[in-house]
């Protein structure tokens, strides 16, 4: 009689505890699907959210991790050992941006007509088509990275690709007439810089920071305090009302959560050099919180008379953004295995 | 060929005639006006008066919500009219975030009607047949009522004529001469939208 021994390997916690987040979000995106973008906090004049600052966040960290990856070849930021690792990052973050997307359209149904419209004076179609860019330059480029060889092209490509994203979607904001706090030109800029703390603090949490990420966070993170007191400042010189709404009205809790939480704790758990990964999870939701009070206090005052708009997300919205999160981590995962990475 | 509407601020004593025929030709959902009137408190007591203010999608020239709309469902029609396609729209709202005029309303799929509770009555669910949840929705200038040569409906309810309806090229019609007469002026013209909708005042 011979005994044989059965090996039962762990399951990582992390996974499990992604998957009931994502299984929680799914359920009320169909929760939503039935009942129709009445279960967000949005109104006539706050019409975009929670949603599209997460999907801005997502997506300028996917740009971000593929344009780093991109320096890494000329200057020493990624380990060479982890870019291939750092490109699965952004690809899971370009799948979450899809995946809020589809949920904030009222009619899902219709996505497809984005792609067969070339709306060219759209900048919505610049921004599809250059993420589609991002996406598949991310592919090659993982796919090349795999075996660790330097590629000064496709380097330069990521580059160019996650920048030209991020440019786009600020600009998306910063065309708009009607949006006069978002025409300072300071938004594509914020939107940049919120992009690289997103990017780089993706790569902390999961641990792929190497030595020289704390310190390019910590430069971002002091940058974007500056920048955000600067958007602030420039908000008081016109009527100063998104200023009130930002420092004292309805959506100064995301402004001082992005200060206090989301610039200042990270800034000091980095100098101390304790707590790495927490500092990153901070700085990737101050990057977030920003991305809400920028599209609240943007579009909160009417021009025509009437009352301003108010805004706080959903308990929906919330749940809906941590299960699209949860399947990026899962998604991560997956990829790793898929290209043995 | 550009229709336009004028109005005459002067004559509105805020009736909300406008806004109810409106909802009864639109049937547009509880909530949700095309039309409106906005009233204003000028000056201080005790030479106090009330302004109206009567307001819809200005149908601008240069319409920034059709820039920005990615599937072409906003589009403006040769005769400067500016109509959404429901049937191509996706509902990002982007539209909603150009229009400065707060002319565009989305539709969130609340079923909510005007008698809350005993849901909706039969005038309700026809009007809300081949409406499409989650897209977005505007005054239309009653576009299908100018096709039969009629005027929209909100200037043909008008019963003190505030709203004067016809093309804004012929400088011959009624809408240009008043223009002309009386110094019609865009509602925030600086936005570069260009509006087919003028305000006459005094």
């Amino acid at each position: 009689m011979t005994t044989s021994t059965v090996s039962v390997k762990k399951v990582n916690p992390v996974l499990i505890v992604a998957i009931l987040l994502a299984l929680a979000g799914i359920g009320v995106w169909v929760y939503q699907l039935i009942v129709g973008m009445q279960a967000t906090g949005l109104s006539q004049q706050i019409v975009w959210g929670l949603y599209i600052s997460a999907f801005f966040t997502a997506v300028g960290a996917g740009a971000a991790l593929l344009a780093l990856t991109g320096v890494s070849e000329f200057v020493p930021l990624f380990q060479a050992t982890n870019r291939a690792r750092n490109l699965c990052l952004a690809l899971s973050s370009f799948i979450i941006g899809a995946m809020l997307i589809a949920l904030d359209v009222g009619n899902p149904l219709n996505i497809w007509r984005v792609m067969t419209a070339f709306q060219l004076s759209s900048w919505m179609t610049w921004d599809f088509w250059l993420l589609v860019i991002a996406g598949v330059v991310a592919l090659v480029y993982l796919l090349v990275a795999r075996n660790n060889r330097t590629q000064k092209v496709l380097g330069i490509l990521g580059i160019l690709a996650g920048i030209a994203v991020v440019v786009v979607e600020g600009w998306m904001l910063s065309s708009q007439a009607a949006r006069p706090m978002w025409g300072s030109g300071m938004t594509v800029a914020t939107f940049l810089l919120g992009a690289a703390i997103a990017g780089l603090s993706i790569a902390l949490i999961a641990g792929l920071g190497g030595e020289a990420v704390p310190s390019w966070l910590k430069i971002a993170l002091g940058l974007s305090l500056v920048l955000v007191l600067v958007e602030v400042l420039t908000s008081l010189v016109g009527s100063g009302e998104e200023a009130g709404l930002i420092l004292t009205g309805f959506i100064s809790p995301a402004f001082w959560l992005q200060v206090i939480v989301g610039l200042l704790a990270p800034i000091v758990l980095l100098v101390l050099k304790k707590f790495g990964w927490l500092a990153g999870i901070l700085a990737l939701f101050g990057v977030l919180t920003e991305k809400v009070w920028v599209l609240a206090a943007g579009t909160s005052i009417p021009w025509m008379p009437g009352p301003q708009g108010i805004y706080s997300p959903s308990l929906v919205e919330i749940v809906a953004v941590i299960g699209m999160v949860a399947i990026g981590v899962l998604i991560y995962r997956l990829l790793i295995l898929i290209f043995k990475v | 060929m550009r229709y336009g509407i004028v109005i005459d601020t002067k004559r509105c004593f805020g009736c909300n005639a406008c806004t109810i025929a409106c909802k009864q030709k639109n049937g547009t959902p509880s909530g949700v006006f095309w039309n409106r009137v906005y009233v204003n408190e000028v000056g201080s007591y005790p030479t106090v008066r009330r302004e109206y203010t009567p307001a819809l999608c200005m149908h601008c020239d240069i319409p920034a919500c059709v820039a920005v709309c990615p599937t072409g469902a906003s589009y403006k029609r040769e005769d400067g009219i500016v109509l959404v396609d429901q049937n191509k729209c996706v509902g990002c709202r982007y539209c909603m975030v150009a229009c400065p005029y707060n002319a565009r309303y989305f539709d969130n799929g609340s079923s909510e009607g005007y008698f809350p509770g005993k849901g909706l009555v039969a005038y309700e669910t026809a009007q809300q047949l081949g409406k499409i949840k989650g897209t977005v929705s505007k005054c239309t200038m009653c576009a299908d009522r100018i096709a039969v040569g009629e005027e929209p409906a909100c200037v043909q309810t008008c019963p003190t004529k505030v709203r004067v309806f016809g093309d804004l090229d012929d400088p011959n019609s009624e809408i240009s001469k008043l223009i002309v007469a009386r110094g019609g002026y865009q509602i925030h013209p600086e936005l570069g939208t260009n509006p087919s909708v003028y305000y006459l005042r005094g």
